[in-house]
C-alpha cells in the first residue's frame, strides 16, 4: 500500500538515552495498560567482560539502551498476517488495530520483529500503540515523545516513503530493516557497532507464550487427516485393489480412512478455537482471503473437512460407495497437499528464521505422509485386512521413519544457523531419536516377518507399539518445532 | 455520580517525595477522580528555561494515588508492638489518645522527650514533618535534629572549605565546560533536580568530554559520558589524591590560583603557629608517612589501571574549565568527610573555582537565594536543643545526658531518652535507618519509646511498630508549594485537585485538629488553612526570591502550575573572591579555600578527622579482617523504581525497574549463581534473601541492592524484599555524624 505524506516517524537517539523508562510508563498511563502490556519497551543491551590485570579490574563492558513502540512500518508484517483485517493501517502510515474485530489468535505478536503487539489477557485480544493517533490528530505529539527527559526521543514527519533505516542498514539488536521497513529513524550508541560483532545480553528478553498445545493438536490432526486421504490416493493408483486369499478387499480401508480424515479435522479446527482469546470470533478468521497465510489455513481447513464429510456421508448413508472413487481421492488429495503446504506457509514468517525454511514445509510433508501411513496400517490391523498391501504400508512408514529422522536434524541444523546461540539441543531431540529408531526395529521385523511366514496374529504385536512410539515421537517433535520460534530482533 | 461531565486538567508541582527534582505534572480529572498524567506541556523549551518533564516515577503516580493498600482511616495497634495488626478507630478517638498521650509524656518526662524524626517522604512546605515540628514548637518545644541522611558528611564538610554550602554555579553553566567528571554521579537515574541529565548531554554535545567514576555502570555512564572509569566503592579519596599527586608531580596545576586562594598546599602557606605540621604536599609526596601517594599505590586501593588515573588527572588539570561534580553517596561512607575535601582540593589546586564553565565541588549548592525547602514556619523550639539526625538511636537508647560528643547541638546535654516519637511522612524509624533488626528491636521495647505515632499514606515498615496510624492524604489532595529541589528557578504550586481518599486528611489538618485537643489552634494555625498558607508562603517567595511571582489567585486562574525564571547568563560562585581573595575572603577562618584545616587539627583526631583530606581505609572494607567472612562490598544504589522507599508498591514501577541485587558474573560463577536465582545476602547484622541480576555492569567484588525496599521479614526474621539496610551499619561519620549506610561488607551465596 502505497502511504501518502505525512508520515509520521518515531526518532530515536540511542546515543544519549538513560533507559529512564519515562517514555515506557508514560505510555502505559495514557493508555491504561496493566503489568504485562508495555506498548512502549525499553531495552537494556550490554555487553563485554572483565579482566583482573594485576591490581586493577579492566573491563570493556558497553551498554546502550533502546526504546521502542511499534515503527508503524511501511511494510507491516502484522498487517499482511492478520486473519481478521483488525490490523488496518492508515495513510499517514500509522497501523491501528481494531479490538473489537481481533480474535486475539496473537499470530501478529509471532511476527513483529519489536514485539510491538501487546496482547489483553482480560479481553482476549491484541493491543498496540497506536501512535497516540488522538493526540497527533488533535496537532500534539506522542506521550512517549513528550515524557522523555533526555529529549532523544522525538517525532519524525514527512519522512520519505521508504524504509527508514535502511539507509543506516543494521543497528543489532534490531532486526534487519528490510524485513518490514520501520518508521524509525535512529541515531546509533557509540557501541551499537560492538553489538554487532559480540554477544551481547538484551534485557527484556523475548518473551511469549506460544501457548502451543492446541497448535500441536491442530497441525498434528490437519497434517494425520491429508496423510491419509494422500495414502489413499497412493494405494489406489499404485497398489490397486487387489485381493489376496489373506483377507478382504482393500476397498474396504478407504471407507474407514475417510472418516478418521473427517473426525481428525473436526477435533483439530475445533481444537484450535482453543488458541484463540476471542473464539466467537472465530468466524473473522476468512476475512483475509487471500492475503493472509492464517485464513487460506482455516479456509483450506474448513474445505478439507468438507469433502471428508461429504464422502463419509455419503458412504455411511449409503447412497454411493464412493470411497475409491478415483476423481474424490485425486480431488481430496490436491486439498490435502494444499492445506499442508499451507499450513507450513503460516510458520514461514520471513521474521522467524528458525521456522522460515523449505524444512518446515518438508518436515509437515512427511509428518503427513508418516501418520496418514500409520493410521492405514491400524485401519488394515483392525479390519485384520493388512495382508493385502503390507509391504507398500510397512515398508512406506520405514521408510518415511528414516526420511523423518533426516529432515528434523536437517530442520535443527536450519535452526542453528539461522539463530546461533539461541537454539538449546533438549532431552527431547534423544528421546524423539531413540522412539523412531525402535519404531524402525518394530517396522522391520514386521516386514521381514511378513515375507517369510504367515502367522499374522504377530504383526499386531509388533506394529501396535510401533505405532504409539512413533505418534510419541510427533507429538515431542512437534513441541520442539514449536519451542524452536526464535524472531529476529526484540 | 456524574459520568458525563468533561475530563479537566490542573497543573501542579508532582509531590515532593524529596526525588532530587520538581518537576510538572498534567493531572487529568473526571467525576473527581484521577484518570492520567502527563507532563510539563509548555510550548517552549530551552537550556535557559527547560520544560519540567516528570521521570518514570511521576508518570507513575497513578498507580501509588489509587493503590489499594492506601491508608484511608486512623488505625490503632492490637497486640505485641512491631506485629502489625491494627484496629480501625475514629479521628476522634485517634487524636484524643494522641492528645493525652502527648500530654503525659511532657509531663513525666519534659519536651525533650518528644520528637519528629527525619524524614522527606513529603514536603510541599504544607505537608510533611515541619507541619508537625512546628505543632510541637507551639506545644513547649521537642528534641530537634539538623543535618540529613542524604548529605550528612557533605553538609558538616563543605563549609570546613569553603566557608558556605553555595559552592556551585547555575547548571546552565556545565555548557560553558570542556571536561565533565561525574564523580559518583548519576543524574540521569538519580536526577539531582531536574533536568541535571539534560544540561550535561548539552554540554556534551556542545564538545565536553564527560568522565563517569563509579562502581556501577549507570544510566549516565551509558547515556552521559564518553568513558565510564569502574571503581571500588570507599576508595574515591585514594583516587582524587592519586590524581592530585600526578597534577602537582606534573606542575599541572594551578599555581597561582593556590598561592592567592588557598591555605595549607604546601609548607609555604601553613596556618601561623602551624608551620611544621604536615601539608597537603607533604601528604601527597608521602614525607611523614613514607607513603608516596602515586597512581599505583591508588591502583592497589581503587582498582583502577594507574595508567588510567594518571591519565584522567592530566585530562581533568589541562581540559579546563572542568567541572568534578561528586554524587553524595560516596559521602554517606565510614569516612565520608575525606572524598568531599579531597575533590574540592582537585578543584581548587586546578584553578576550577570561580570560573564559568567550572565547578569548585563539594556539595555545590547554587549561589543565590533559592531553594527553600522550608518555608513553611516551624516556629522557635523552646527545648533548644538538637541531635544529629541520624543519631536518633542512640537518643532513644542513652539520651538523657548525651552531649557534643554525640554532635548534640545547644547548650546543655539532653535532659530525657526519646519517650514519644511522631512520624510524619518518614519511613526512617525502621526501613531508611541503619540497621533495621537493631531499629526493630529498640522500638520494640516498650518501656523505651512508649507512644509512637506514624502518619503515612501507607502501611510502610515503620508504620507496622506504630502504636498510632494516622492516615495521610496524598499531595494531589491538599494544597501545597514546591520550588525546585537543589537547583532550579522555578516555584511549583500544588493545589488540591481530588478530595482525599477515605477518612485520610492533609499532614497539617492533621496537626491542626490536633493543635484543637491541645488547646493552641489559633498559635497553630493563625487563622489559616492549607490555601491560607500557600497564599502566605507565596508572598514569603515573592518577598526572598522572585519578586514578579503572581498571586494564589493569578496562579490558579492561569492553571500553569509553575513559574520559572529563565537563567540567560548562570551565576557563578566564589567569583568575587577569585578576583579579590583578600577583599572577598571566605568564611572560613583564613578567609581562603582551606585545604589544611586549622579547626580540624585542633580537634587532636588526626587518624579519623585529618587537618588535610586524606584516603583512610574504612572500618569494613575489603582490605580489613573481616573480609574474609564478608568478601563483597555492598552498595544501595538510589534507583528510579522509588523515591527512598517511596512508590515500593508501585506495580509499574516494579515491573520497570525489578528489584534484585546485582552482581558481576565472575562473583556470581563463584558461588554457583545464575542471573535471575535467589540468592542470600548477609552479614552478622541481617540477611535477606532476594533474586539476582548477574550483570558486567558492575565492578566484580561489589553487589548493589538499591535501596528502598520495604523490609518485609519472613518467620526467620529474612527480610525477603531487598531492605538494603538489614545490612547496614548505624555507626557514624567522625566529624559530622552523618550516615555510613554505603559502608557494608556482605556474604552473597546460592539459595539452594
Amino acid at each position: 500500500m502505497r502511504i501518502a505524506p505525512p508520515r509520521y516517524a518515531f526518532h530515536f537517539d540511542s546515543s544519549a538515552c538513560a533507559g529512564c523508562k519515562a517514555c515506557q510508563i508514560a505510555c502505559k498511563d495514557k493508555h491504561g495498560l496493566e503489568v504485562g502490556r508495555l506498548w512502549r519497551r525499553v531495552y537494556d543491551v550490554s555487553g563485554g567482560e572483565w579482566q583482573r590485570d594485576g591490581e586493577a579490574w579492566k573491563s570493556d563492558v558497553f551498554a546502550f539502551h533502546l526504546s521502542i513502540g511499534c515503527n508503524h512500518c511501511a511494510d507491516p508484517i502484522c498487517v499482511e498476517g492478520c486473519p481478521s483485517r483488525a490490523l488496518k493501517q492508515r495513510e499517514d502510515g500509522i497501523v491501528t488495530l481494531d479490538t473489537e474485530r481481533c480474535l486475539g489468535c496473537r499470530y501478529c505478536e509471532w511476527a513483529c520483529p519489536y514485539g510491538a503487539p501487546q496482547y489483553d489477557r482480560a479481553r482476549g485480544v491484541m493491543t498496540k500503540c497506536t501512535f497516540c493517533a488522538d493526540e497527533l490528530d488533535e496537532g500534539r505529539e506522542p506521550l512517549c515523545v513528550t515524557a522523555c527527559p533526555l529529549r532523544v526521543l522525538e517525532l519524525g514527519v514527512g519522512e520519505a516513503n521508504a524504509p527508514l533505516m535502511e539507509k543506516d542498514g543494521r543497528q543489532d539488536p534490531l532486526p534487519d530493516p528490510r524485513l518490514t521497513a520501520p518508521a524509525l529513524l535512529m541515531e546509533e550508541h557509540r557501541d551499537a557497532a560492538r553489538a554487532r560483532k559480540e554477544a551481547v545480553e538484551v534485557i527484556p528478553r523475548q518473551r511469549y507464550e506460544l501457548h502451543e498445545w492446541s497448535l500441536v493438536v491442530f497441525t498434528l490432526l490437519t497434517q494425520l487427516a491429508a496423510g491419509i486421504v494422500l495414502w489413499c490416493l497412493g494405494l489406489k493408483l499404485f497398489v490397486g485393489g487387489v485381493a489376496t486369499s489373506h483377507g478382504p478387499d482393500s476397498s474396504t480401508v478407504f471407507a474407514p480412512a475417510w472418516g478418521v480424515a473427517t473426525v481428525a479435522m473436526l477435533v483439530a479446527l475445533l481444537t484450535s478455537l482453543r488458541h484463540l482469546g476471542s473464539p466467537l470470533r472465530a468466524p473473522w478468521a476468512l476475512a483475509n482471503l487471500p492475503g493472509s497465510w492464517l485464513s487460506q489455513e482455516i479456509f483450506t481447513a474448513l474445505s478439507f473437512l468438507l469433502i471428508c464429510a461429504i464422502v463419509s456421508l455419503v458412504e455411511v448413508s449409503g447412497v454411493a460407495a464412493i470411497a475409491d472413487d478415483p476423481i474424490a481421492l485425486v480431488f481430496a488429495g490436491l486439498l490435502a497437499l494444499r492445506l499442508v503446504l499451507v499450513v507450513s506457509r503460516v510458520y514461514r514468517l520471513r521474521t522467524v528464521p528458525t521456522w522460515n525454511s523449505r524444512w518446515t514445509t518438508t518436515s509437515f510433508l512427511v509428518t503427513s505422509l508418516l501418520l496418514g501411513v500409520l493410521v492405514i496400517t491400524a485401519i488394515h490391523l483392525w479390519l485384520g485386512s493388512l495382508v493385502f498391501s503390507h509391504g507398500p504400508v510397512v515398508g512406506g512408514a520405514m521408510v518415511l521413519v528414516v526420511i523423518r529422522q533426516l529432515v528434523v536434524k536437517a530442520r535443527w541444523r536450519h535452526c542453528l544457523v539461522a539463530a546461533p546461540g539461541a537454539m538449546v539441543q533438549e532431552r527431547s531431540a534423544l528421546l524423539s531419536s531413540l522412539l523412531s529408531l525402535l519404531a524402525v526395529i518394530l517396522l522391520g521385523t514386521s516386514l521381514l516377518h511378513g515375507q517369510w511366514t504367515s502367522e499374522w496374529w504377530l504383526h499386531p504385536l509388533l506394529l501396535l507399539p510401533a505405532i504409539v512410539l512413533l505418534s510419541r515421537t510427533e507429538v515431542i517433535d512437534r513441541h520442539r518445532f514449536f519451542k524452536s520460534y526464535v524472531r529476529s530482533g526484540v | 455520580m456524574a459520568t458525563d461531565s468533561p475530563e479537566t486538567y490542573v497543573r501542579t508541582s508532582c509531590p515532593a517525595h524529596n526525588c532530587g527534582g520538581r518537576c510538572l505534572l498534567k493531572v487529568f480529572v473526571k467525576d473527581g477522580i484521577i484518570t492520567r498524567i502527563d507532563t510539563d506541556d509548555r510550548p517552549d523549551d530551552t537550556v535557559a528555561d527547560p520544560l519540567l518533564r516528570a521521570c518514570a516515577r511521576g508518570r507513575a503516580y497513578l498507580r501509588r494515588q489509587y493503590h489499594p493498600d492506601r491508608l484511608t482511616h486512623p488505625l490503632r495497634r492490637v497486640g505485641p508492638r512491631g506485629e502489625g495488626r491494627f484496629e480501625k478507630v475514629s479521628w476522634d478517638e485517634a487524636l484524643e489518645l494522641f492528645a493525652s498521650e502527648l500530654r503525659r509524656v511532657k509531663a513525666t518526662y519534659g519536651n525533650g522527650a518528644l520528637y519528629v524524626p527525619y524524614g522527606t517522604g513529603s514536603y510541599a512546605q504544607t505537608t510533611g514533618s515541619q507541619t508537625a515540628r512546628r505543632l510541637l514548637n507551639c506545644f513547649g518545644g521537642c528534641l530537634g535534629h539538623y543535618n540529613s541522611y542524604s548529605w550528612g558528611a557533605t553538609n558538616i564538610v563543605t563549609p570546613y572549605v569553603y566557608g558556605t554550602l553555595r559552592c556551585g554555579n547555575q547548571r546552565q553553566d556545565w555548557l560553558n565546560s570542556s571536561y565533565i567528571l561525574m564523580w559518583g554521579w548519576n543524574p540521569a537515574e538519580a536526577r539531582d533536580g531536574s533536568n541535571s541529565e539534560y544540561f550535561v548531554k548539552e554540554a556534551r554535545r556542545k564538545g565536553a568530554r564527560v568522565v563517569c567514576i563509579d562502581p556501577r555502570m549507570t544510566m549516565s555512564a551509558i547515556s552521559l559520558a564518553d568513558e565510564w572509569v569502574p571503581i571500588r566503592p570507599g576508595t574515591d579519596a585514594a583516587l582524587m589524591t592519586a590524581m592530585a599527586y600526578v597534577i602537582v608531580d606534573e606542575k599541572l596545576h594551578d599555581a597561582d590560583f593556590v598561592r592567592r586562594c588557598c591555605v595549607g598546599f604546601d609548607a609555604s602557606q601553613m596556618p601561623e603557629g602551624l608551620e611544621g605540621e604536615e601539608s597537603y604536599i607533604d601528604y601527597l609526596l608521602g614525607t611523614r608517612d613514607g607513603v608516596p601517594k602515586t597512581p599505583g599505590w591508588a591502583e592497589a586501593i581503587t582498582a583502577v589501571p594507574a595508567e588510567t588515573i594518571a591519565r584522567i588527572a592530566r585530562e581533568y588539570a589541562t581540559t579546563r574549565p572542568a567541572v568534578l561534580y561528586q554524587g553524595y553517596g560516596m559521602q554517606r561512607r565510614a569516612y565520608g568527610e575525606q572524598v568531599v575535601r579531597a575533590g574540592a582540593v582537585l578543584a581548587a589546586i586546578t584553578g576550577n573555582v570561580g570560573v564559568p564553565g567550572g565547578w569548585a565541588s563539594a556539595l555545590a549548592s547554587p549561589p543565590g537565594a533559592g531553594p527553600f525547602w522550608f518555608l513553611f514556619p516551624m516556629g522557635e523550639n523552646p527545648y533548644g536543643r538538637e541531635i544529629p539526625c541520624f543519631l536518633w538511636t542512640e537518643a532513644v537508647l542513652h539520651g538523657k545526658g548525651m552531649g557534643a560528643e554525640h554532635g548534640v547541638l545547644g547548650h546543655e546535654p539532653l535532659d530525657s531518652d526519646i519517650k514519644l516519637i511522631w512520624a510524619v511522612a518518614s519511613n526512617a524509624l525502621i526501613n531508611q535507618h541503619a540497621n533495621i533488626n537493631r531499629s526493630a528491636e529498640i522500638l520494640s521495647d516498650e518501656s523505651k519509646v512508649e507512644f509512637l505515632v506514624v502518619q503515612d499514606n501507607f502501611l510502610t515498615s515503620s508504620a507496622r511498630f506504630a502504636d498510632l496510624v494516622l492516615p495521610a492524604c496524598t499531595q494531589f489532595e491538599t494544597w501545597g508549594l514546591a520550588d525546585g529541589w537543589k537547583y532550579g528557578e522555578e516555584v511549583l504550586l500544588a493545589p488540591k485537585i481530588v478530595e482525599p481518599l477515605g477518612e485520610s486528611r492533609s499532614d497539617y489538618r492533621i496537626c491542626a485538629d490536633l493543635a484543637e485537643k491541645l488547646g493552641i489552634a489559633e498559635a497553630y494555625t493563625e487563622g489559616r488553612d492549607e490555601r491560607g498558607w500557600v497564599e502566605w508562603l507565596l508572598g514569603e517567595y515573592r518577598r526572598k526570591w522572585m519578586p514578579d511571582l503572581p498571586t494564589l489567585e493569578e496562579l490558579v486562574a492561569s492553571n500553569q502550575g509553575v513559574h520559572t525564571a529563565p537563567v540567560e547568563e548562570p551565576k557563578i560562585s566564589f567569583a568575587e573572591f577569585r578576583a579579590d581573595p583578600d577583599e572577598r575572603p571566605l568564611n572560613t577562618p583564613s578567609g581562603k579555600i582551606e585545604i589544611f584545616s586549622q579547626r580540624m587539627h585542633a580537634m587532636g583526631r588526626p587518624d579519623e578527622i585529618p587537618a588535610v583530606p586524606k584516603y583512610i581505609e574504612e572500618w569494613e572494607s575489603p582490605f580489613g579482617e573481616g573480609a574474609e567472612q564478608y568478601p563483597l562490598q555492598a552498595i544501595g544504589s538510589h534507583t528510579l523504581h522509588r523515591v527512598h522507599s517511596t512508590h515500593d508498591n508501585n506495580d509499574w514501577l516494579e515491573e520497570a525497574f525489578p528489584q534484585r541485587v546485582h552482581l558481576n558474573p565472575i562473583d556470581a560463577k563463584a558461588r554457583g549463581i545464575a542471573d535471575g536465582d535467589e540468592v542470600r545476602v548477609f552479614n552478622d547484622r541481617g540477611e535477606m534473601i532476594i533474586p539476582c541480576r548477574v550483570t558486567d555492569r558492575i565492578l566484580p567484588g561489589v553487589v548493589d541492592i538499591p535501596s528502598g525496599g520495604w523490609w518485609t521479614p519472613d518467620e526467620n526474621g529474612v527480610d525477603r524484599r531487598g531492605a538494603v539496610n538489614v545490612l547496614t551499619s548505624e555507626r557514624w561519620t567522625p566529624l559530622a555524624f552523618g550516615s555510613t549506610q554505603q559502608t557494608i561488607q556482605v556474604q552473597v551465596e546460592a539459595v539452594r
